[in-house]
């Protein structure tokens, strides 16, 4: 009886343990084939990352791809900013390829890290210029405020990346910039094959206009007046004579940014 | 930092709510407007001024520009203060999200 009962044990416990053995191996595989699709995430998101606005990438995953295409794009309010190089097509024609894309990357990369700490997005490069939005993405009370200081930091930041091209004796840089805000179409736009997060409408276009006019008004950094009703008080301006641009009836007031009254930490 | 965090979320009831709050504790509402539409004033010390543009960052989480307005707020506050000031910010953003929510579906 007793041997009978030992017997049964031994089996009942070969199989518990047969049993535990495999859910064991199973929970192994699985944890493998976890770490991996996570890595394999983190590659996506990085090279996403390259691609896209992190913001954008992060709402596509959160909303789902297939929704995200058409649910994303909203009519709202956001600033738009244009900056341009000045003389860049006469600066191509005298520079060495390699060494004209080496500029030009430091030109993107500093401009793009100014408009980042800000809370802009790029939009997209356009030649040697870049446009990039202010709540557009997200809603962003404080749009105006942040491009401005985007601007200025993207003043400071060639100021810098000239000292350091004046080291390797290569022509310095100069920049025109362009801020409006009104109401556009926010969202993803473009082929089936490919997308963008864009802003589209009289905003950007009149932003680009207002870049146009730095070179007329000898100035770097020129605002619209509706950005100037928005913003904070202790940001200089200069009133510019009205002009008339391409494909608006009125003439645009624009003011220029000389800096801030403030220095203060944070 | 709630009221600020209020206003980035779009939490109408929830600003209403602690903007009083605030007017009651002595910011007058001159001040108030000023910090809420450029998170900023002359009646902000050094340190307020810090903890608002701090609130903002915790808004829209993005964790490289929050780690680095979390490290530049570490060396202003002391260390029970910084714990507070992440638990407030973690506080408000749940209270006017969960606000935000309540009101889209109100």
């Amino acid at each position: 009886m007793s041997a009978a009962v030992v017997g049964a044990a031994l089996v009942l416990t070969m199989i518990l343990t047969g049993a535990c053995y495999r859910q064991w191996r199973r929970n192994q595989a699985l944890q493998a084939q976890l770490q991996a699709a996570a890595a394999d995430l983190e590659h996506l998101q990085l090279a996403c990352s390259r691609l896209a606005p992190a913001g954008v990438v992060q709402q596509l995953v959160a909303d789902g791809t297939r929704d995200a295409m058409v649910a994303a794009a909203e009519r709202k309010i956001a600033t738009a900013l244009f900056v341009d190089l000045v003389g860049f097509t006469e600066l191509s024609e005298r520079l060495e390829p390699a060494v004209l894309v080496r500029i030009l990357n430091g030109y993107y990369q500093h401009m793009s890290d100014a408009i980042g700490e800000h809370r802009g997005q790029v939009g997209s490069y356009i030649g040697d210029g870049i446009v990039a939005y202010f709540g557009a993405l997200q809603p962003n009370p404080w749009q105006c405020d942040d491009a401005v200081r985007a601007a200025l930091a993207m003043r400071e930041a060639i100021r810098v990346y000239n000292v350091e091209l004046d080291r390797e004796g290569l022509p310095h840089l100069s920049i025109g910039v362009g801020i409006h805000r009104g109401l556009g179409l926010a969202g993803l736009v473009g082929s089936r094959e490919r997308k963008e997060f864009s802003f589209l409408g009289s905003p950007v276009n009149l932003a680009a206009r207002v870049q146009a006019l730095t070179r007329l008004h000898q100035v770097d950094i020129l605002v619209t007046e509706a950005l100037r009703a928005e913003l904070d008080k202790t940001i200089l301006l200069t009133p510019m004579p009205a002009e008339h641009v391409k494909g608006f009836a009125e003439p645009v007031v624009t003011y220029a940014v000389k800096g801030t009254i403030e220095s203060r930490p944070g | 930092m709630l009221a600020v965090i209020a206003r980035g979320l779009g939490c109408q009831a929830c600003a209403t709510e602690i903007e009083e709050a605030v007017q009651r504790e002595g910011l007058g509402e001159p001040a108030l407007g000023q910090v809420l539409t450029h998170l900023d004033a002359p009646e902000l010390d050094d340190t307020e001024r810090v903890l608002v543009r701090f609130a903002r960052e915790t808004i829209w989480y993005e964790p490289a520009a929050l780690q680095r307005r979390t490290r530049a707020l570490r060396d202003r506050l002391s260390e029970p203060q910084l714990i507070e000031s992440i638990g407030v910010a973690s506080l408000a953003n749940g209270l006017c999200r969960m606000g935000a929510t309540v009101m889209d579906h109100s």
